[in-house]
């Protein structure tokens, strides 16, 4: 893995392996593509989880189901914390993505660009905070967290709901980074 | 989970008694079903074709689960190995256990020559992805079983 610092930049993410081509696509490989939305905008990484289409259709439904619900969780508080867990993970290609779809909903630049040069959040306000610690030890050390998590978030107001939206978006990046991270290599895009 | 229960809800089965799945599932219906049919599809397709054989998805999955760490988990699926497989493990598993710990412990540290040395030791570019994703998707899974103890109630 490239081991270049944590970034805002618009990375490219190469594979280890032969991606799949588009054009020596079969049917399952198509529809797996499609429902990744991989057909019309490239993505060398989904034409390398293309290898194994069933898997890949099957994890596109709960992703974006995950990612990209508009009820509960906010859309850019999801992104933050999608942005934590690869932040906390080293997924400086996750975090460059999720960090900058987090300030393009609204979020602060500040905020993030803060958190990508220390992971300290003892200066941000408490519900990011409460957010970005929730990721950190669903990722660290996820045989811990119980009751007492559920009530550290309650009390910067987030709902049942958001709790629950909160868990998905989290564990789901776990998914996302490691197949990130243990699939190919990323480096600085250049036009 | 009720055993009944645990057949619907697949994904769940390794749940800590005490937490209300019903409860949480009816919060996000879409979600949970989505998550049932990744584990079907993931530890036990229909057809596994030319991939990864049920017995290779159990071991890989077990693996994950104890490095997460999940211990509930990963007794799930080593049950669901034990039904499928008998006697030694084959050679290719002791290579997948060393991919595993990497995917699972340390992705950060992981290179293009993790990868090249379960090709070069014959594994398809299909079941290299296949292995990749069921990992990961019990990286996901035994998180989110974590996860729901948020809920717990006392077990009396």
């Amino acid at each position: 893995m490239a081991k270049i610092p944590f970034t805002l930049e618009v990375l490219k993410w190469r594979p280890w392996v032969p991606a799949v081509k588009l054009e020596e696509a079969d049917e399952a490989q198509m529809n797996a593509l499609k429902a990744a939305g991989a057909v019309t905008r490239d993505s060398p990484y989904f034409r390398t989880l293309a290898h194994a289409p069933e898997a890949l259709s099957a994890r596109m439904a709960l992703y974006n189901d995950i990612v990209y619900s508009r009820e509960g969780l906010s859309r850019a508080e999801r992104e933050f914390s999608m942005f934590a867990v690869s932040r906390v993970n080293g997924c400086v290609y996750c975090a460059a993505i999720h960090g900058r779809r987090f300030i393009e909903l609204g979020g602060s630049a500040d905020v993030i660009n803060a958190l990508l040069a220390s992971d300290d959040t003892s200066e941000l306000e408490p519900r990011l905070a409460a957010i970005f610690e929730f990721a950190r030890k669903i990722t660290v050390q996820p045989e811990s967290v119980g009751p007492e998590d559920h009530e550290a978030l309650q009390r910067v107001g987030l709902s049942e709901a958001e709790c629950l939206d909160l868990l998905h978006a989290t564990s789901m990046f776990s998914w996302a980074n490691t197949l990130m991270m243990t699939l190919g290599d990323y480096e600085v895009a250049t036009v | 989970m009720t055993e009944v229960e645990a057949m619907v809800h697949p994904a769940l089965r390794a749940l800590d008694e005490g937490v209300d799945a019903e409860a949480l599932i009816a919060m996000r219906p879409k979600t949970y079903a989505a998550f049932d049919a990744v584990d079907d599809a993931y530890v036990r397709p229909a057809d596994v074709a030319d991939g990864l054989s049920l017995a290779a998805r159990a071991f890989v999955a077990w693996k994950a689960a104890e490095l997460v760490p999940n211990a509930r988990l990963a007794a799930v699926f080593k049950q669901e190995l034990d039904a499928v497989h008998a006697g030694d493990e084959p050679a290719a598993w002791v290579l997948f256990a060393k991919h595993i710990a990497m995917m699972v412990k340390s992705p950060a540290a992981a290179s293009k020559s993790d990868v090249d040395a379960l090709l070069a030791a014959g594994v398809s570019l299909k079941q290299l992805v296949e292995l990749a994703q069921i990992v990961a998707y019990v990286t996901y899974q035994a998180r989110v079983l974590h996860g729901m103890r948020m809920w717990q109630k006392e077990v009396r």
